[in-house]
């Protein structure tokens, strides 16, 4: 009895707490541990006429035999390995260019938040449109159709998207094209934080651009830095809508997913692939942290 | 170590003109510190030698070479900045090392000098301390010994005591000061704050809205202060200023200050019969005016008034009191014994051997001028 008491003391005494915190509980529980939970029960088990069988490596073992895995495996390793880096530079140089105060600052700052705005799947059919074969804008400027540029770099217009390197490239464009904002504003805030006396200092002290930028900005930024790659890194390693546009027949781990359930009608092969992708992103993710944390020391060794 | 000239400096922002012919010499291995209210331009003027801003006109020269064009890191200037700016990504000794290291020194010099700086401003032992883990006054102490260890010709100072607690304040003043007179460096100091600017320098810089008001040491600009800005800035509580003419009466001269008057010395009425008739500013300290049943001296005697104490503020050592005569208001630095208390009547004696007298349309001083 003093028991219960007790309990309802301390839950009247909570409520607010217990009421602020239960949509995200909830939330948590709903869309994440039980899918999860779901996810891999389903890629442990193998369903075959004798019956079902659980747990079983069958479907990991299945994959790690199949060329097209194979293939969508190497190729998400290079495209993030590609894209997550870009991002972060694309990013830096934005956030560089408009940290700056110049005139006209606010419009070139709009500017770079545009894309933003535009929905994925349109900026994926412009490019889609723009990157065409045998048409298509980017082979009509190569092959010289255009007054503005009279150069004709190409003779026959190119399949971009036939080609695994050109579509996976022009999918790397998209994605970091659309992302540049979130990089450069994370690293915007980062720069913004360093306080201009240090910049100060540093001169009085001798220190060159060159100096000044790899002992003070790029120490005191690796906080931000971190925070884009990791982000990144995750978004990069589960892109789906640009290559599932672009490079339909060049499937990345996350459109393999699809192709998995849709095409091979196999949800356990599926989730196989999802449970991976997880994996790659965890482990990811973690040497990025420890990395940057390495990078920080090294820059400013005595 | 090195003199520091500055001739006819000035600096504009646009139209704006925040620094105007600047004269000032800082002769090697002296202490100078530029003071005044914020905004006078002292800030603008150190951060001009140190070379973070660039000078609109005049030259400055450091160690009698023109300066004006070279960067801050061939000066031979070392800053400390209000904020200390500190790397907070870096430990004590690597903040220290810095310099040091963008010099390329040998990586064992840097060692040695690093150890060298830590134990002159006490650190052994913080050594691999981020700045985040340190006090105020921590901070502070690095700050000083990154500028230091580079072995500066001028050291530069810009309000460096200014987020100190009160304590804390006075403690690194006289540890300025007894590391100024160990090093021998010349050091140029700004703060707003005139206490400290009297009690660390050789001389004292008063600026006011982008001018030397005056320059010299610190007894010499409290004991003759060239005008009122000066005599009011410099010492504290501030000086008391009151609007009167100056008249002769019998043999002397004498201020009427319309509701009583008070007789000049003897020895300042050859500088101030030319003034005669005219209005002017008289100003006396709040420590020359005192109780007339405590007062010693029989001279004194002939400037007395009746008052009623206003306010009293007792600091323990002297009480700070406010009294009032009619319209006029006026401060005085008692002694405790007085046992000053609100609406009390009581009679003080103004010194009048201390008094400074000035003129109302020049606001220079007519005893002590430059």
């Amino acid at each position: 009895m003093e028991l219960r008491n007790k309990a309802i003391n301390l839950i009247r005494k909570n409520l607010f707490c217990i009421i602020i915190l239960a949509p995200a509980v909830l939330y948590l529980l709903g869309f994440l541990l039980i899918i999860l939970f779901k996810v891999t029960a389903l890629a442990l088990t193998h369903v075959s006429p004798e019956g079902a069988l659980f747990p079983t490596a069958f479907h990991f073992i299945q994959l790690s035999k199949n060329p097209e895995f194979r293939a969508a495996l190497v190729r998400t390793v290079w495209f993030t390995m590609i894209g997550t880096p870009l991002e972060l530079i694309i990013g830096m140089v934005a956030a560089f260019l408009v940290a700056e105060a110049f005139k006209g600052r606010g419009i070139v700052r709009s500017l770079f938040i545009l894309p933003l705005a535009i929905p994925t799947i349109v900026t994926a059919i412009i490019l889609y449109i723009m990157f065409d074969f045998p048409g298509g804008h980017i082979n009509d400027i190569l092959m010289g159709r255009h007054a503005f540029f009279p150069f004709r770099v190409i003779s026959y217009p190119v399949d971009w998207r036939g080609s695994g390197f050109f579509a996976l490239m022009v999918s790397i464009f998209g994605k970091v094209w659309r992302d540049m904002p979130i990089s450069m504003l994370i690293i915007l805030s980062g720069l913004q934080a360093i306080s201009k006396d240090q910049y100060e200092a540093a001169k009085t002290m001798g220190a060159n651009a060159w100096q000044t930028f790899f002992a003070i900005t790029l120490p005191l930024l690796t906080p931000a830095m971190s925070t884009v790659l990791v982000l990144r890194s995750i978004e990069v390693w589960k892109e789906f809508i640009f290559p599932f546009i672009l490079a339909g027949s060049y499937p990345l781990l996350a459109t393999l997913i699809e192709r998995a359930y849709h095409e091979w009608r196999n949800p356990n092969e599926a989730c196989a692939i999802a449970l991976i992708l997880l994996a790659l992103i965890i482990v990811s993710t973690i040497l990025i942290f420890h990395s940057l944390k390495w990078l920080r020391m090294r820059l400013v060794r005595i | 170590m090195a003199t520091v000239r500055l001739h006819r400096i000035g600096k504009k922002y646009g139209g704006l003109e925040v620094i105007k012919d600047l004269d000032l010499v800082v002769e090697h291995g002296e202490f100078v510190t530029l003071v005044g209210p914020s905004g006078c331009g002292k800030t603008t003027t150190l951060r001009m030698i140190a070379g973070l801003e660039e000078i609109t006109s005049g030259e400055l020269y450091i160690d009698n070479y023109p300066a004006n064009q070279i960067p801050p890191k061939d000066r031979g200037i070392s800053m400390v900045f209000q904020s200390y700016a500190l790397f907070p990504h870096m430990s004590v000794s690597e903040n220290i090392a810095f310099g040091l290291k963008i010099k390329k020194y040998p990586r064992s010099d840097i060692l040695e000098k690093i150890d060298w700086a830590l134990s002159l401003l006490n650190l052994e032992g913080l050594a691999t301390r981020l700045p985040k883990d340190l006090s105020g006054g921590q901070r502070q102490r690095v700050a000083l010994a990154r500028a230091l260890v580079v072995e500066p010709q001028v050291l530069l100072l810009d309000e460096p005591l200014s987020n100190l607690d009160a304590k804390l304040r006075l403690k690194m003043r006289a540890e300025l000061k007894r590391l100024h007179k160990k090093l021998g460096s010349t050091v140029i100091y700004v703060t707003h704050d005139q206490v400290e600017a009297m009690s660390l320098s050789d001389r004292v810089a008063i600026m006011h809205e982008g001018r030397l008001a005056q320059v010299g040491a610190p007894l010499a600009v409290y004991n003759s202060p060239h005008n009122i800005f000066v005599a009011g800035f410099v010492g504290s509580p501030s000086m008391n200023f009151f609007n009167g003419r100056l008249v002769r009466k019998d043999e002397s001269l004498v201020i009427d200050l319309e509701t009583f008057q008070l007789v000049l010395p003897e020895r300042y009425r050859s500088k101030c019969t030319g003034c005669l008739g005219r209005k002017v500013i008289l100003g006396i300290r709040p420590e020359h005016i005192y109780d007339k049943r405590l007062s010693k001296t029989e001279s004194y005697l002939g400037n007395t008034t009746d008052v009623v104490i206003d306010v009293v503020e007792p600091l323990g050592d002297r009480d700070i009191v406010e009294v009032k005569k009619e319209k006029i208001c006026f401060t005085a630095l008692l002694e405790p014994e007085t046992n000053a208390a609100p609406d009390q009547p009581m009679t003080v004696v103004f010194d009048m051997t201390k008094c400074h007298i000035f003129d109302m349309e020049s606001e220079n001083n007519i005893i002590h001028s430059p």
